[in-house]
């Protein structure tokens, strides 16, 4: 054993630091790691292993099951809080794993803490019941979150079990086939504690009856409907007085004639057919989804976005994903920039409208507007880096910021730079008291004083800034790296 | 102001909304009443008072996390993975003082201080090998090889990943 | 204080020493020194294993470290509450009722803040080593305050709740006390309760309230201890007391348990609590209520029906009883009303004074509609009684026997009288209320249609005889059957009204067109066009010779309208007509009010003096037995005189002679008088309308549903015209059978082949 010759102030912490540090992972191959480094690692870490399961299937002949572990150590089924559960692998396709669904079932068994469940089957069957026994065990535990997506209908069998489970805060269903369902029977009994809904399919649900079911969950936070018609939303809105959260698509069906969407501008905001039951909370943060931006959507889209996010002020996020299908850019008028600002003015934070195309002027336009505005995504045209940072220096707070730009080539002698570098990512979220700017422009008010900005992604390219400790000196200094942007939809 | 003696012996003037944001001192001062009395600190060095006045001095007037139920703590561990840009640069200084800032941190009870040194530890550990893990920390692998396997087989369905 | 690397012993020593000191003599303070010290100490202890400290574990996942230090100080606490408590426990056995409570209320303060403090010392332990520990699910550890209450619960609660349940009992006797009048300290009853609240604990989740233990040792025994006290005060009150009082004491008591909810107790013992008095106080003893009420009702103790009506509100099915008999009572009032007005023979039926009816309907109506208001606070249930009963007596009582068109007959009569001019209701400018009235009853009539027919045939008259007292008021009037009935029911005297504008003008446009073409116009002429089918007006029944003298007059009419309406049919109603005839031969000149039948007999006497009957008849084709009639009230009038005999019709041949020396202190005459069989006739021809309407309308509604359904079984049918007709009439079924026949014979519908009660429409 050698002897500690240096000061080796790690080891003077106490134990109960370990457990906070470890937390703060994320990666489970961190936890993984961290399990065989020594005995305090291995305990502390433990806990954050085991706390969230899922099953995979390594490859046709080898599956890693939690569940045998679980078996051999019932100890550590106390600290699963959330399982995935691929239905797949219970289908019999592993003719060398015989027990895995009584295993597994009896895995689950012993979670006697579990919060959250989710459950995935993309086979095209259903297997009534194979799920019907994972609910079995699932009512007996704490279960608060459940999640469900499959391809295949859940089946008449398998709804009317699901019906039956109590103290959920958060509900999660995404069936690709089979007749929508929407809580019907569902939502009463749910009402005094289901927070979180996302519902994966709404089409062809009767208005009347989304209303009605939707109207039973007082406290939902948080919804996410996927083929709802946008008629029914305001009226949604209205009967859900705790809503923060909202994500749903501008779907005009043929059939959503049944409230008439008040177009007259200036006075969209006052809700003309519905009754508000109680004064409703400022919506936080609200994303529009919509698939075409034809000739008459967007004209009609804009005052029922503003009808949505209503007269309280609060909205902190806005989203829009507007996905074209003839390839040209979809613009934002002016006016609704405007609109938004009388109210959501001091509140909004995050305007991400990633397939959207913005002027310079309406970059500049937003950063003045909202104050506040820290995060924004979208498309611009500019003919050099410089109008760019000119734009974006309107945003005072504005930390991350995500470009597509289309280069317009531009011949004349005063074309600017067209290529984003490390530099001009430093220069922006660092600018530097260029004294000859100064000079150049004393008649004009340099608003390029001092940024937040610390993330910059310009197309698939992401800077990142930050303060880092210097070796030598012991002082700090700023370093911007490079990286590939993520998914680019994952805004 | 709150007068505050560290385990040196130097004293502190601090205005009270300041050390506030030490919750062992914040119930202490709610609890015994206040006076003219200097409080003892006998786990705090003045270096690294110090510097975590600095920190309470800029943070002065936010909230404080309420007595929280394990959900909320859930949600709060979700949102703030990003360390801001001022606590950034603050934490961002040699092993030994951001242990030891750790260490005032937890025994002065800081939530959101003990976070962006729980984080900045997590940081460093994040990617590494076990190995790489020990060497960082100069941590001695206590196993036996047959204790490690076993540990390994019991995980194997978290690997790799 | 000790030295961060102490052992276990020291470290508790010190500990001890000061959470002993902050349980027990908090009151003479900590200095901040004290207060870091001990927390300090206790930090220390639970930090003192390092991620260096490999040597003290075994084997892997065994607790160790960290968690050995926790437990070690967790399992001290606990060592230190029990012998704390019993201590506390130990005192208690001396003391009873009050003086326990105080103990308990009074140590329980100094515990509970003495406990709060403790657990912000060992905060430390709180966040890591429990908040770990709970963590991972372990059952049966808290954090330190709630390890407190924990204690406190196992090694003072319950161990003096097992000693014959005495903190309950000490409370439950204190609140009895309070029930029976005594002064009691309510503050002290707060804090006890409030603590068996606080010690009830979730165990998944210490911050939520758990009210078990509240629940199991004072909720439950105070529910029955309530149930108990109050069956027995209501037997021994209800011994010595009227039901009257007893209604007001129930309403007392309840009152005071709500209070009582309010001042000291959980709310959540409110509906169990409120409950159970409602048992013991209403519904045990609902019977005995519901038998007093007819004496309530009958002595008008508006008041004592007030809280009767309350206190069985608050129970399920106790009003209904109330109800039943309310519908009975009124009922029976409607219908006794009615007979003191008849007699007791039935000696006035006929001459009925519809006025006088109506009132003793409405007096009846009002008395028990302000009942309903005042002492049921117009609960639906008895609004129903109410109009059931009103329906009863109004269709059927002593004055109508058994026909269903008296009462609309009777209340259309009186409708009849208030519209007309000289009345006095009108002159007191009350008619509108007074209509306002007549629609109360109007509601309950059945057969609404009767009441209709009746009403049309009176307006018809007042319109023709321009009796009516105002439009305004007519129109008021229709405008309320309207919106009771709708547009249908009302339509064709809307178009009498029309009829009687329309027939304004014309007569003005007629007399222009005469002076601009005729200058011999001697007559003035006055014509009303009145629509055939909204007008139930019938011509004479027999022939009618138009006197010379008119003729001309009406040829010019009739041409006159033929070409202004080509292919419209006149009708000309002479038995409606009237006329001014003007004499001549007499010293004084009179005006002569007439019918056109004494018009046309008097002109007869232009030319002769005498005339005998049978000449008068052929002179103006009035039958001889109704012309009898018509010459009877000229002779009463002295107009005409009679030689012979009153018996014209005995006697055709008898000369009847104008009488030359006729006299009347009124220049006008009025000879037009109802004559007797017209008056008399006049109710049996409405019913006869009303029944040929209704078979009308039977059929119509038939072929209407036929139409719809194209196949409907015999039954169904039934129903569903009953139930289409019943706003107008009640029909009856054998009517309906009639009518479905008919139409069979007429081809509308059919019987479905096979099938002895299925029906078809036939296209």
């Amino acid at each position: 054993m050698p002897a500690r010759i240096f000061r080796a102030p790690f080891q003077d912490l106490p134990l109960d630091i370990l457990p906070p540090i470890l937390a703060q992972l994320t990666d489970r191959r961190d936890w993984h790691a961290c399990t065989v480094v020594s005995r305090s690692f291995n305990r502390a870490v433990t806990p954050f292993l085991y706390r969230t399961l899922d099953s995979r299937i390594i490859s046709k002949t080898l599956v890693h099951h939690p569940s045998s572990t679980l078996i051999r150590r019932p100890d550590l089924a106390q600290y699963v809080r959330h399982v995935t559960e691929t239905g797949t692998i219970h289908r019999g396709v592993l003719p060398q794993y015989p027990n895995i669904t009584a295993d597994t079932l009896k895995a689950l068994s012993l979670c006697t803490n579990l919060r959250s469940m989710t459950w995935v089957d993309d086979s095209s069957t259903t297997f009534a019941s194979l799920f019907i026994s994972f609910l079995t065990v699932l009512r007996t535990l704490p279960l608060r979150e459940l999640t469900i997506r499959t391809h295949s209908d859940l089946g008449e069998q398998v709804w009317a079990e699901l019906i039956t489970l109590t103290g959920l805060r958060k509900i999660s269903i995404w069936c690709m086939e089979g007749p929508p369902r929407v809580l019907q029977g569902w939502s009463e009994p749910l009402g005094n504690t289901l927070t979180h809904l996302e519902l994966g399919r709404c089409a062809g649900v009767p208005p009347t009856i989304l209303i009605s079911v939707l109207s039973q969950l007082p406290l939902l936070r948080d919804l996410r409907l996927k083929g709802a018609p946008a008629s029914t939303i305001p009226t949604i809105v209205t009967v859900l007085p705790n809503l923060r959260s909202l994500d749903t698509e501008y779907l005009l069906s043929g059939t959503s004639s049944h409230r008439r969407l008040n177009t007259t501008p200036g006075s969209s905001s006052t809700s003309p057919t519905t009754t508000r039951p109680s004064p409703r909370k400022a919506l936080q943060n609200l994303t529009v989804r919509t698939s075409s931006m034809d000739a008459f959507g967007p004209q009609k889209m804009w005052p029922w976005i503003r009808e949505l996010v209503g007269t309280i002020p609060g909205l902190e996020t806005f989203r829009l994903h507007a996905f074209t299908i003839n390839g040209s850019e979809t613009s934002i008028p002016r006016m609704f920039l405007l609109d938004l600002a009388k109210v959501h003015g001091g509140s909004l934070t995050a305007f991400i409208v990633p397939n959207v195309m913005l002027t310079l002027k309406d970059v500049e336009c937003l950063g003045s507007l909202f104050g506040g505005l820290g995060e924004l995504v979208c498309m611009v045209a500019s003919g050099d880096v410089a109008s760019i940072a000119e734009a974006v220096s309107y945003a005072r707070n504005l930390h991350t910021l995500k470009l597509q730009v289309q280069w317009i080539p531009s011949g004349g002698a005063s074309a600017g730079k067209t290529k984003f570098t490390l530099e001009d990512a430093t220069n922006m979220m660092l600018p530097q008291s260029n004294s000859d700017v100064a000079d150049k422009d004393n008649d004009k008010e340099t608003p390029i004083k001092e940024s937040r900005l610390r993330v910059i992604g310009i197309g698939s390219v992401l800077y990142t800034g930050k303060w880092i400790l210097d070796e030598k000196d012991g002082g700090t200094r700023f370093v911007v790296t490079a990286g590939v942007a993520q998914d680019k939809w994952q805004t | 102001m709150v007068l505050l003696v560290t385990s040196d012996n130097e004293q502190f003037n601090a205005d009270k909304d300041v050390v506030e944001r030490s919750v062992l001192i914040k119930n202490m001062l709610e609890d015994v009443g206040e006076s003219d009395q200097p409080i003892p600190l006998p786990n705090v060095s003045s270096s690294v008072l110090k510097k975590v006045l600095e920190y309470c001095e800029h943070h002065r007037g936010e909230p404080l996390p309420s007595a929280d139920t394990e959900q909320s703590q859930d949600e709060t561990r979700k949102r703030t993975t990003d360390i801001s840009e001022w606590d950034q640069k603050f934490i961002t200084v040699d092993q030994e003082m951001l242990f030891e800032i750790i260490l005032a941190a937890n025994y002065l009870d800081i939530k959101s201080l003990l976070d962006v040194g729980c984080k900045t530890v997590a940081n460093m550990i994040k990617g590494k090998t076990p190995e790489e893990i020990r060497k960082l920390f100069n941590i001695v692998n206590d196993f036996t090889p047959e204790e490690e396997a076993q540990i390994k087989k019991e995980n194997e369905w978290a690997e790799d990943r | 204080m000790p030295p961060a690397s102490a052992d276990l012993a020291t470290t508790w020593a010190f500990l001890e020493e000061g959470v002993d000191h902050i349980m027990t003599k908090l009151q003479t303070g900590v200095s901040y020194s004290k207060y870091m010290s001990l927390y300090t100490v206790a930090y220390n202890y639970c930090t003192s294993s390092k991620m260096h400290g490999t040597s003290d574990s075994i084997g892997i996942g065994s607790r160790t470290g960290a968690n050995l230090m926790g437990s070690d100080l967790y399992n001290n606490l606990i060592r230190y509450f029990v012998a704390h408590l019993k201590g506390l426990r130990d005192k208690t056995d001396a003391l009873q009722d009050e003086a326990l409570l105080r103990y308990y209320a009074e140590e329980w303060d100094r515990y509970t803040t003495g406990a709060n403090y403790i657990n912000r010392l060992f905060t430390y332990l709180n966040r890591h080593w429990v908040k770990r520990e709970r963590d991972e699910g372990r059952k049966g550890v808290y954090p330190v305050y709630t390890l407190a209450l924990v204690q406190w619960k196992n090694n003072l609660f319950i161990p003096v709740q097992q000693k014959q349940t005495k903190l309950a009992n000490a409370i439950l006797r204190l609140i009895e006390a309070q029930r029976n009048g005594d002064t009691i300290d309510q503050g002290l009853v707060k804090k006890v309760v409030d603590s068996f609240v606080s010690l009830g604990l979730d165990d998944t989740d210490t911050n939520k309230a758990c009210l078990d233990v509240y629940k199991e040792h004072f909720e439950l025994p105070f529910i029955d201890a309530t149930e108990k006290y109050y069956k027995q005060e209501s037997e021994s009150f209800l011994a010595a007391s009227s039901v009257s009082d007893y209604l007001k004491k129930a309403e007392d008591r309840l009152r005071e348990e709500e209070d009582r909810v309010e001042r000291y107790l959980n709310t959540q013992t409110r509906k169990p609590l409120i409950g159970k008095c409602e048992h013991v106080l209403i519904h045990e003893r609902s019977k005995l209520m519901w038998d007093s009420f007819q004496s309530l009702l009958d002595f008008d103790r508006d008041e004592d029906l007030q809280r009767m009506y309350s206190l069985l509100s608050r129970i399920p099915e106790g009003l209904e009883p109330l109800r039943k008999n309310f519908e009975e009572h009124v009922k029976k009032a409607g219908l006794a009303a009615v007979s003191k007005l008849v007699g007791e023979s039935g000696a006035n039926v006929d001459a009925l004074d519809p006025k006088a009816y109506v009132d003793a309907l409405l007096d009846v109506h009002r008395k028990n509609s302000d009942t309903v208001t005042r002492s049921f606070r117009g609960e639906a249930g008895f609004v129903a009684s109410l109009d059931k009963a009103c329906r009863e007596f109004v269709n059927r009582n002593a004055a109508t026997g058994p026909s269903n068109s008296k009462s609309p007959e009777l209340i259309a009569k009186h409708a009849d009288l208030l519209l007309r001019k000289n009345n006095k209701l009108a002159e007191e400018g009350d008619l509108e209320g007074a209509l306002n009235r007549v629609m109360i009853l109007f509601k309950y009539i059945e057969d609404k249609d009767v009441f209709q027919t009746f009403y049309t045939t009176k307006l018809s008259k007042r319109l023709i005889h321009g009796v009516s007292a105002s439009d305004e008021s007519e129109a008021s009037m229709i405008s309320k059957l309207k919106e009771a009935c709708g547009f249908e029911y009302t339509n064709k005297l809307q178009r009498m009204f029309t009829d009687m504008s329309l027939s304004k003008d014309l007569t003005d446009q007629f007399k222009s067109r005469m002076e601009q073409t005729h200058d011999d116009m001697d007559i003035s002429f006055t014509i009303m066009v009145l629509g055939t089918n909204f007008w139930p007006l019938h011509p004479p029944p027999h022939e009618f010779l138009i006197p010379a003298e008119i003729l001309p007059t009406y040829d010019r009419f009739q041409k006159y309208y033929q070409m202004k309406h080509s292919g419209r049919k006149l009708t000309w109603l002479w038995n409606y007509s009237k006329n001014e005839l003007r004499t001549n031969y007499l010293n004084q000149k009179y005006i002569l009010m007439t019918s056109t039948f004494q018009m046309a007999v008097l002109l007869q006497y232009n030319k002769n003096d005498t005339l005998s009957l049978s000449e008068l008849s052929a002179a103006t084709s009035i039958p001889k037995d109704y012309l009898g009639q018509v010459l009877a009230i000229l002779v009463k009038a002295k107009i005409l005189i009679n030689e012979e005999t009153d018996q014209y019709d005995l006697n055709p041949g008898g000369s009847i002679q104008l009488a030359i020396c006729f006299k009347s202190k009124k220049i006008r005459v009025n000879l037009n008088l109802p004559i007797k069989a017209e008056t008399k006739t006049e109710s049996t021809d409405v019913l006869k309308t009303v029944d040929e309407d209704r078979k009308y309308v039977i059929q119509a509604t038939i072929v209407r549903i036929m139409k719809a359904r194209k196949t409907m079984k015999n039954q169904p049918l039934i129903q569903e015209v009953i139930s289409q007709i019943s706003q107008r009439f009640a029909p009856k079924i054998p009517d309906i059978k009639k009518a479905i026949d008919t139409l069979l014979e007429k081809e509308y519908i059919e019987r479905v082949e096979g099938t002895r009660d299925t029906f078809a429409y036939m296209a």
